[in-house]
């Protein structure tokens, strides 16, 4: 059994407004799982559940050997980082810290032992006596990470951490909560809407859209092989080109272009039969080239070390992620190509990923 | 920069005599209090006293008539405390509480729970006067300092209830999540991070329930016995005994008298009630 298991989780307010439609997650002890999703995708009131400061309507959720599903929050063993740190203003960053472990009546020098422990290895220690008012956004992060360190609790639990961050000190603290959970492996539930972070931190992601998970597994797995057209374009940025195509005897064609297929997609394409698909394709499996499909450039975008490039061809605009600067112009007729196997195939009703390929 | 200064000396001009305006009949109070029968009987209000003396002051406080008996205020004065501090107390500490739970620990109902303590804050005091003398009749505390005690709580509680309820909305949720998973408890999380919070909405609720039941009279008249009449019952009736000559000096001193507390208690905590009635809009 895992160190955290979620079976059939659902949430149903008012008899009719269902947050949670059956979740079913499972993960091994020392694993960091992501609940990645857009707003209102019911990931927040999942962690919530784990957290115990909500119940579910049904379903049942683990952690280690124990039902925690109906335990108060403090006998869950557990710790979490809110959203807006959620320090006591009252208190110091001692306090702050050593305030879990003094409500559990751990004598008092164990508790500064503790503290001096985390202020270690967050290096908080001259930090200790002030208040989390005189304390900057990347400090106060620090802060309420420690508390939940100092407890050296069996679950962690982050709600978008980094959201009340600028850029360059979430890129930072993303880091350091990475390196912190390699070097403590304890087992972690983070919540975000941020693809990056989602693919940066996880071990297993889980991408969520509308109290329903989209697609469990790993980063490789999500980003290789996406379950459905939604995860497709979650995940990933510039997003994954989608282009209307239908198939008619084998053969896949979007606005009078045929499309070139492997012979993994050519199979399962015939078990499958005729259908209109969304044939997709990442803008870094595209390359610019002397044949192809022939195209004019409409936009191009550097960023330094690679430059998107954005192209009106006869299927559509496609992005292409091209390495390097790109020495052309727009207006410029250039050509595309890519490899048949870096295609995903989707089914255009259902939204689902062909079976097969 | 001509302009600007006669703006300012029209400014300052109007200033100072709204505030001469307004600042007239406390002067009026302050004077005719230091004075002496025969400068009163002069009849000039507005003069200052030739012969400045406490007399007045002494006898409003320990010889006036008030009625049949003649102690001046102080009887009354410290019925007044005995019932003020313990009411303020209590009423604050309720309301606190009762905030805490209608911000932080929702439960159904408790909406329309708060809804109906607003009633009480705009219900006129009168409305329950024959019903709380029932009631105060059968708890056995009728005409008792205790009796007044009870009702000056019970009728605090909304506005305190409101007042803490409101300054609590604005702290957040995650705060007490936070202490949630901490381990703390209800009365923990109350104690250890609530109230020390509180200080500025605690300053505003004290000084509020302290004028108010300090100078309540209508429950001070109706529902205090012989012994237990507050300052504004005492005050009412030192002024309204008649003797031959009115004594309109000792009736300014046992006014001020009575008005002391709460101009010492505003002075004191006034600049944390000006601060806590913003506290609100300008969080951080």
């Amino acid at each position: 059994m895992g160190a955290l298991a979620i079976r059939d989780i659902r949430k149903t307010y008012n008899q009719d407004t269902h947050i949670l439609k059956g979740i079913n997650l499972e993960i091994e002890a020392g694993e960091f799982l992501i609940l990645v999703g857009p707003s209102g995708c019911g990931k927040s009131t999942l962690l919530g559940m784990i957290a115990g400061l909500d119940s579910p309507t049904s379903g049942s959720i683990h952690i280690g050997e124990r039902d925690v599903t109906h335990l108060p929050s403090k006998d869950r063993d557990i710790a979490m980082v809110f959203q807006s740190y959620a320090l006591y203003p009252n208190m110091s960053v001692a306090q702050n810290i050593a305030f879990g472990l003094e409500i559990r009546k751990v004598p008092r020098p164990e508790r500064e032992a503790a503290v001096q422990r985390v202020a270690q290895m967050l290096q908080i220690g001259h930090l200790l006596d002030r208040k989390p008012g005189q304390l900057s956004g990347g400090q106060r992060q620090r802060v309420a990470m420690g508390r939940a360190l100092a407890r050296d609790p069996k679950l962690f639990l982050f709600d978008e951490p980094l959201s009340n961050l600028d850029a360059k000190l979430r890129v930072e603290m993303r880091a350091e909560i990475k390196q912190l959970h390699q070097r403590t492996r304890t087992t972690t539930v983070y919540v975000t809407h941020d693809q990056v972070e989602a693919m940066t931190l996880g071990d297993r992601i889980a991408v969520m859209k509308d109290g329903l998970v989209q697609q469990f597994g790993s980063p490789g797995e999500i980003y290789g092989k996406p379950a459905n057209r939604f995860v497709a374009e979650f995940i990933g940025s510039p997003a994954m080109n989608m282009v209307d195509a239908s198939c008619h005897g084998g053969v896949v064609a979007a606005h009078g272009v045929e499309l070139e297929l492997s012979a993994r997609q050519q199979a399962a394409l015939s078990v499958r039969g005729d259908g209109d698909l969304v044939y997709g394709l990442r803008p870094e499996d595209i390359k610019l080239a002397d044949a192809g499909l022939p195209g004019e450039l409409t936009m191009i975008e550097p960023t330094g070390p690679e430059t998107y490039a954005t192209v009106d061809t006869a299927i559509g605009a496609l992005t292409a992620r091209i390495p390097g600067l790109l020495a052309a112009r727009v207006g410029d007729r250039v050509c595309l190509r890519w490899s048949p196997q870096d295609a995903h195939l989707f089914d255009r009703a259902s939204g689902d990923r062909v079976a097969g390929c | 920069m001509n302009r600007f200064s006669l703006h300012r000396l029209l400014l300052w001009a109007v200033l100072l005599l709204f505030a001469a305006w307004f600042l007239m009949p406390l002067y009026v109070m302050v004077v005719t209090s230091l004075k002496d029968a025969e400068q009163l009987r002069a009849g000039h209000l507005l003069s200052l006293p030739t012969a400045p003396t406490l007399d007045a002051w002494g006898k409003a406080w320990s010889s006036a008539c008030t009625g049949v008996q003649c102690e001046g205020l102080k009887p009354f004065f410290w019925n007044s405390v005995v019932m003020v501090v313990p009411a303020v107390l209590v009423s604050t500490l309720l309301g606190s509480l009762n905030g805490y739970v209608l911000s932080k620990w929702k439960f159904r109902g408790s909406e329309t729970l708060f809804a109906f303590m607003l009633f009480g804050v705009f219900m006129p005091m009168q409305v329950v006067l024959l019903p709380m003398s029932q009631v105060l009749g059968w708890l056995g505390i009728a005409s008792s300092i205790w009796g007044l005690i009870l009702v000056h709580v019970l009728a605090g509680i909304p506005s305190t209830t409101l007042f803490f309820r409101n300054y609590y909305v604005g702290l957040p949720d995650e705060l007490i999540k936070a202490a949630m998973l901490d381990g703390a408890t209800f009365w923990q999380i109350f104690r250890r991070i609530v109230l020390p919070l509180s200080t500025p909405i605690l300053v505003v609720t004290l000084i509020w329930q302290f004028t108010n039941i300090w100078n309540d009279f209508l429950y001070g008249v109706v529902f205090s016995g012989a012994d237990s009449k507050p300052i504004t019952v005492g005050l009412n009736n030192l002024a309204n005994t008649s003797s031959s000559v009115k004594e309109y000096h000792v009736d300014m001193a046992a006014a001020l008298i009575a008005a002391l507390p709460t101009l010492f208690v505003y002075i004191v905590a006034g600049k944390f009630f000006v601060r806590g009635l913003t506290a609100g809009a300008v969080k951080g």
